[in-house]
């Protein structure tokens, strides 16, 4: 063995890099800017989009206004804003292990790697809660023909469900079966009233109006009586919820892209819990400790915060502006 | 190792003793930023509904609290604040110029380009209702009728007229790239900063591509003639596709002028926002 020979076990190890980083810490920052571009182009698809229906795309206050344990209250963006603190506090006890790595304590990381991972399940839960109340919606609306969503509201104003109006028919509407009818072809639940239930009702209860997808005013249109009446001769559909073909909140795309962007974000958390709980077992075996280095532990730090910034543009995009 | 910490955010407003007490200090700032934000989603304040370029003013302030929060997530969570100043530029950078190129900057000239379309395809429709008129070329030379010359009727849009068009688009683009790219580098070299700088800065690129431009447009109306005065088999196809290139080639010699015109006013509006 000369002087010449240089050893590169280092560079296995994610030695030292270029830039004064490691090539591990190198490659994290490189993923985390191709998937910012992938998120800044959902976002922006979902701009245009929404500029193009800027007439009328749903008012985000009316659609998430829901708060647990709180029902029937009108609690606009509450819920939203929680969410985001959690995760920002999660992304805190992110950096204080990170922290901690530093000074080499291995309980203090492991400890604030566990509140990582509780906030992170924390925030997946209430992602879940919020899916669950889009999906099943609150009120009802029906669709006409030509695609537009009419909602009900009572003479003051406020949206009526229609559970509260729609008489019951003597008429039964069979669930289409895959083991029925033309091969193998099924249909979605049936929503829980039909469109001559809905309009019976509606012509039984002259204090109800139809409003419309326009926003004017900041306000979405409502009709007069007889306007409601004729419009309500174009319905087709009753849609109750969300789902990827039709939601009660207006705009088709609305749902969509709701569905894509929080959902691909929402798979963003969950892989990065899966990683924290990876990273939580090895600190605890003891891995990092041996290294003598917490780098990984930074590494997927760097994810998690990711995670966070992409929510905090979500939360800007879909919930304020 | 060396974790040294910068400890200082608000450009030095605020010093921390541990990095400990910068991350609880930075977790109070993006709270007080999202509580802001919520506040005035919650509110929305009639005064701050108004538009300025474009965009509510409310709107442009959630956008920016959101930069704001992005950056300390950067900066203090990411460490990015502690990063060498290479490794800094290269994510950042990348990644405000991809998402801002991509979306804003190349739009303005390539629309400029796309000008040349709009007045090639407004050429290509003149000559069609031109081709319809009775009195269009209605006079004899060396005792031959120039409408019967170049079978002049009536022209009815149809598949074919189409795939003229379509051809046209493609010459005049390439004409209105031509034009930009040598107005783009010319500025590049020249960098004016004045008004008359800019102007005479487009003069010369215009003029110094107007030859490559109006040679490509020659040679175009030079090969269709031919295919215009043709009569043999397969020219009731032909001729209607030619027809829309010959016109819009003849009209987009004023797209010569738009491009120039439009690539200085663009230049000369930035210069005079750059020096509010």
């Amino acid at each position: 063995m000369g002087a010449t020979v240089i050893s590169h076990e280092d560079a296995l190890d994610g030695g030292p890099g270029p830039l004064g980083a490691t090539y591990g810490k190198m490659m994290m920052w490189f993923f985390i800017l191709s998937d910012a571009l992938t998120f800044s182009g959902f976002l922006a698809a979902y701009g245009f989009s929404r500029f193009k229906f800027i007439e009328t795309w749903p008012i985000a206050d009316e659609v998430f206004n829901h708060f647990p344990f709180m029902h029937g209250v009108d609690a606009p963006m509450y819920y939203v804003a929680l969410m985001t603190f959690i995760l920002i506090f999660s992304s805190v006890t992110m950096v204080l292990a990170v922290d901690a790595g530093h000074h080499m304590k291995k309980t203090k990381v492991a400890f604030y790697m566990f509140l990582t991972i509780i906030g992170g399940f924390i925030f997946l839960g209430s992602q879940a809660w919020e899916w669950k109340n889009f999906i099943k919606g609150e009120f009802g609306a029906v669709e006409t023909r030509g695609g537009s969503i009419l909602q009900f509201v009572n003479a003051s104003g406020e949206r009526v469900a229609l559970a509260d109006f729609a008489k019951v028919l003597p008429e039964e509407r069979v669930q289409h079966t895959r083991d029925k009818g033309v091969w193998f072809s099924g249909e979605s639940a049936l929503p829980s009233y039909s469109v001559a239930e809905v309009v019976e009702g509606f012509k039984a209860n002259p204090n109800i109006l139809v409003r419309t997808e326009f926003i004017k005013d900041k306000q979405k249109v409502v009709l007069t009586r007889e306007e409601s009446l004729k419009r309500l001769e174009d319905v087709v559909y009753v849609v109750e919820g969300a789902n990827m073909y039709r939601n009660e909140y207006g705009s088709k795309l609305f749902a969509n892209f709701f569905f894509f962007i929080t959902g691909f974000h929402g798979f963003h958390v969950f892989s990065g819990v899966i990683i924290n709980i990876i990273i939580f077992f090895n600190v605890l075996l003891g891995t990092y400790e041996k290294r003598k280095s917490y780098e990984m532990v930074e590494k997927v730090g760097l994810y998690w915060h990711f995670v966070d910034l992409v929510w905090v543009f979500v939360f800007t995009f879909f919930y304020l502006v | 190792m060396a974790h040294a910490h910068k400890l200082e955010i608000l450009r030095g407003l605020i010093k921390f003793k541990s990095n400990t007490q910068k991350i609880w200090g930075v977790l109070i700032l993006l709270t007080i930023v999202t509580s802001v934000e919520v506040v005035l989603g919650i509110m929305k304040p009639e005064a701050l509904i108004g538009h300025f370029l474009g965009m509510k003013i409310l709107n442009w302030i959630f956008i920016i609290l959101t930069l704001v929060k992005a950056y300390y997530i950067t900066w203090d969570f990411m460490h990015m604040r502690d990063e060498t100043p290479s490794l800094r530029r290269m994510v950042v950078w990348t990644a405000i110029f991809l998402i801002l190129y991509f979306q804003f900057k190349s739009v303005s000239t390539s629309l400029m380009v796309f000008t040349g379309i709009i007045v090639a395809f407004a050429g290509g429709f003149i000559m069609i209702w031109l081709y319809g008129q009775d009195w269009f070329f209605n006079f004899n030379l060396f005792g031959e009728n120039m409408r019967d010359l170049f079978n002049m009727k009536t022209i009815n849009l149809s598949v074919a007229v189409w795939v003229g068009f379509i051809a046209l688009f493609g010459i005049a683009t390439d004409d209105g790239v031509v034009m930009a790219t040598y107005l783009t580098q010319t500025f590049d070299r020249e960098e004016p900063t004045d008004k008359k700088g800019i102007r005479l800065a487009t003069l010369e690129a215009a003029g110094k591509r107007i030859r490559p431009c109006l040679m490509t447009t020659v040679t175009t109306i030079l090969a269709l003639l031919p295919i215009l005065t043709s009569t043999g088999k397969g020219s009731d196809i032909m001729i209607p596709m030619a027809i829309p290139i010959f016109g819009g080639m003849i009209i987009d010699i004023t797209s010569y002028f738009l491009l120039p015109v439009l690539f200085s006013w663009n230049k000369e509006y930035q210069l005079k926002n750059a020096n509010k």
